[in-house]
């Protein structure tokens, strides 16, 4: 009998366990750029536990297992007119949906379309006993037990390896207009704070090197309805998807940046490169000390201090050996 | 446990005035929203403020004395049901908005703050918050995130979860935790989506910034009437299928028809089988595009009658009807009790139909209002507590309609939380060793386990004596060598 590539994961899991080996849990590896390569006794491949499970689309959700890739995931949805509404950053152009799933990172439309970790119903994940279990579902609405499935989302392995995932899709909006304008970066930010105010169908609301940028997702009869500032110019989509996959020309020069994630109307200085989500994420040669959080591009903020206390019991709650990704949510301070 | 230490030592922090302790001061503590299960609380501790609440969190650690957390007391599951040893800890005294601020589009309020008053707070500055469950009125914003309470417009707008960008939380070690905050996301583990819905298991909410929605500047409410649950059912999907994400979408049966219009003359159609209610939102050109495309997609799915309201009186009224159906089908009636279960949307009409099969079985009428767009089910069985055993019966048949749902899928509570009342079929719905995983995270926060013990997650005992884990051992067994997938 030949086990399905969910068991044979859990199998793998269950064996390390025995062993005392740990895993870097690992899909497409498209995010070391960004959150540092883990490292580990062994490598627990997820690319072949791949595939759609199920596909609804009347029922705006899809279930999927973990390593299938992004492109295939979109590719799918692309049929039926549907999407993942806050975007997914496809990094190095690739990605797997658990890989996206674990690292919780949402694209530009996240202030308006929610995050990824919204749209999260349900996943099946091994733990590090080696048990499979199931939480949350395919229903939009469900208070029934803790909702670890969102837990997880953005927990980068930490807790388990995600085998398949659920997802709310939504209807890609009828009508996408992008514009751009010339501004610094402090009016930039008092116009988008100001108009995200407003009742506009945003996608995206960002300012990098002397511009703004402004995306219009919906009705065809909202987008229209919308009225821009004077000198505003049409400009590519392709703007918007480049930033959601960390391919602008900047992006390449950016690991001496950090990302900082802020109250949206902390107001902007020198240091910063670029504000997206209408001023709460910003790229930054150096941290943020006052408000918020910062984490350095090429680090995963759950490496960046010593883990004790309710984050270090919640660990162990799920893998008490410390099996998974072992660099995360380390009892000692890093190296 | 020593409770007259403990005793003593709440008299000393809290006065007179914030903790209860005679039997009459008491009474109206003995329940919740779910009014047939009942208990008095040891003492009813009602602190001001923060520093009082972590004194009693202190105290209670010291002497092992359990907590009951309490909002405003209208949840409809028993979570905040006291505990005859236990301190109830009622935060509706913590009700302060600590800031409005339009420029990062949130408020920051402590947890007792009524859901409502939020709305109506930031009304002038032209925002409101979108989750409205239907006690709104009174339900306070730390209920709300132990609940992860939904309402009518979470379709569009999303649960508690969606809306709340940060949380302060006092553990039982004396911690205090921010998980997020006037951000949209933060980076790294995000704790506030365990924190909402955990029914009072984890943490005491201490403060609460909810994101703010710009108010729509246009709405337009749709009723539309059909001669069967199927065709209404039909014309859900066909407006999810076009494109369409109302604000709101919920659906009536018969039954709920009659009591509501016998109730408050809201002018629904007597003749229907099943009532849609569709309310879109957005500028005045796009609710005018969306409403032409729902016209077309009911009448294509065979509604027999349509009536559009664009006016906010006339949106109100057709409204009226379906706010107040809960009510309205208490009218026919002594007692009814109200269910909460999610499927998925495509098996409504399968799920009506055996609700109505077990209906003729218990011998108990059940009117159905339905949060349509999102498969959140609402029976309400109506039942007479004054026949013997027709209470336990009433149960028991919530109990069965609950179990059809996780089995075809869906989830044994939308968005009035497991409390209590639903232990049982938590043991439906969760393996033993996801309900093990459950009890771990829950020791995690909680090591002692004095926060709202016995609540939400059902011992394994419990699961083997309802007869679930049995089930649950069996298909395990068999999943170890099937693809589950």
């Amino acid at each position: 009998m030949t086990s399905s590539p969910a068991q044979r994961v859990a199998e793998q899991v269950l064996a390390a366990r025995a062993s005392g080996t740990t895993l870097a849990i690992r899909g497409h590896a498209s995010k070391r750029a960004l959150l540092g390569e883990r490292r580990a006794d062994a490598v627990l491949d997820m690319r072949a536990c791949s595939g759609v499970l199920s596909y609804r689309p009347d029922e705006l959700v899809i279930t999927v297992r973990a390593g299938t890739p992004l492109k295939e995931l979109e590719a799918v949805l692309a049929e039926r007119r549907q999407h993942i509404a806050p975007g997914i950053p496809l990094l190095e152009g690739q990605g797997t949906v658990g890989g996206a799933v674990a690292a919780g990172l949402s694209g530009p439309s996240r202030p308006w379309r929610g995050s990824l970790r919204d749209v999260v119903l349900g996943v099946e994940m091994v733990n590090g006993l080696g048990e499979r279990l199931r939480f949350g579902g395919e229903v939009f609405k469900n208070v029934a037990g803790f909702d670890v499935a969102r837990l997880v989302t953005g927990s980068e392995g930490a807790f388990g390896a995600l085998l398949s995932v659920s997802l709310r899709v939504a209807p890609v909006p009828e009508c996408t207009r992008c514009l751009v304008v010339e501004m610094p970066a402090t009016p930039a930010l008092t116009w988008m704070r100001r108009r995200a105010a407003e009742p506009h169908p945003f996608g995206g609301l960002c300012w990098l090197e002397g511009r703004l940028h402004c995306r219009l997702d919906g009705a065809a009869q909202a987008v229209a309805d919308f009225t821009g500032e004077p000198g505003m110019v049409e400009e590519d989509p392709a703007f918007w998807t480049q930033l959601r996959d960390a391919a602008l020309p900047f992006h390449a020069g950016w690991s001496g940046l950090w990302r900082c994630a802020v109250p949206p109307a902390t107001p902007t200085d020198e240091q910063t490169v670029c504000i997206d989500w209408a001023g709460a994420l910003r790229w930054r040669r150096g941290s943020i000390n006052t408000v918020g959080e910062s984490c350095p591009v090429g680090s995963s903020p759950l490496a960046l201090g010593a883990c004790d206390g309710l984050l270090s019991r919640l660990k162990a709650a799920f893998d008490p050996d410390h099996l998974f990704n072992p660099e995360l949510m380390r009892a000692d301070a890093p190296a | 446990m020593s409770h007259q230490q403990a005793l003593e030592e709440l008299q000393a922090l809290l006065g007179q005035d914030d903790l209860i302790t005679d039997a009459a001061g008491k009474r109206p503590y003995e329940t919740d929203g779910l009014a047939a299960i009942r208990e008095v609380p040891w003492v009813v501790a009602l602190p001001r403020t923060r520093d009082a609440v972590l004194g009693v969190l202190a105290i209670c650690r010291r002497h092992r004395v359990p907590i009951v957390p309490r909002g405003a007391g209208t949840g409809l599951s028993g979570g905040a049901r006291p505990m005859a040893d236990g301190v109830l800890l009622s935060l509706a005294r913590l009700k302060r908005i600590l800031a409005i601020d339009v420029h990062n589009g949130i408020a920051r309020v402590e947890p007792g703050v009524r859901n409502l008053a939020i709305s109506e707070a930031v009304l002038p500055h032209g925002f409101f918050y979108a989750p409205d469950p239907s006690s709104q009125i009174a339900c306070s914003i730390g209920g709300n995130v132990a609940e992860n309470a939904g309402g009518v417009h979470c379709l569009k707008y999303g649960l508690t979860v969606h809306n709340v960008c940060g949380l302060v939380v006092a553990t039982l070690d004396g911690q205090v935790h921010e998980f997020g905050g006037a951000g949209w996301d933060p980076l790294g583990l995000d704790l506030r989506a365990v924190t909402c819905g955990s029914e009072g298991l984890l943490g005491i909410v201490l403060e609460v910034v909810v994101r703010l929605t710009p108010l729509p500047p246009e709405k337009a409410v749709v009723l539309a009437a059909f001669s069967s649950l199927g065709d209404a059912g039909r014309a859900v999907a066909g407006i999810i299928r076009h494109g369409l994400i109302p604000a709101g979408l919920e659906m009536m049966d018969h039954l709920a028809i009659r009591a509501a219009e016998a109730f408050v003359h809201a002018g629904y159609p007597l003749d229907a089988e099943a009532l849609l209610l569709c309310e879109l939102d957005g500028t005045v050109g796009e609710v005018s595009a969306d409403l032409a495309r729902v016209e077309a997609v009911m009448r294509e799915e065979g509604a027999f009658k349509l009536e559009v309201a664009r006016d906010p009186q006339a949106q109100a009224r057709l409204w009226l009807g379906r706010k107040a159906a809960f009510p309205a089908v208490g009218r026919l009636a002594p007692d009814y009790y109200c269910m909460d279960g999610t499927i998925p949307r495509g098996r409504l009409a399968e799920v009506l139909d055996e609700i109505a099969r077990m209906s003729d079985e218990f011998g108990l009428k059940v009117a159905n209002v339905f949060h349509a767009g999102d498969g959140n089910l609402h029976p309400l069985i109506l039942y007479d507590a004054n026949n013997p055993g027709e209470l336990e019966k009433a149960e028991r048949f919530g109990g069965r309609i609950l179990s059809h749902c996780v089995a075809v899928g869906g989830a044994v509570s939308g968005e009035h939380g497991v409390g209590v009342e639903k232990l049982d079929q938590m043991c439906d719905q969760f393996s033993a060793a996801e309900l093990a995983q459950f009890e771990r995270l829950k020791a995690a926060f909680d090591p002692d386990g004095l926060l709202n013990p016995g609540k939400a997650l059902p011992t394994l005992t419990r699961c083997v004596d309802v007869g679930g884990m049995h089930v649950h051992a069996n298909s395990s067994a068999r999943f170890t060598r099937l693809d589950r997938f």
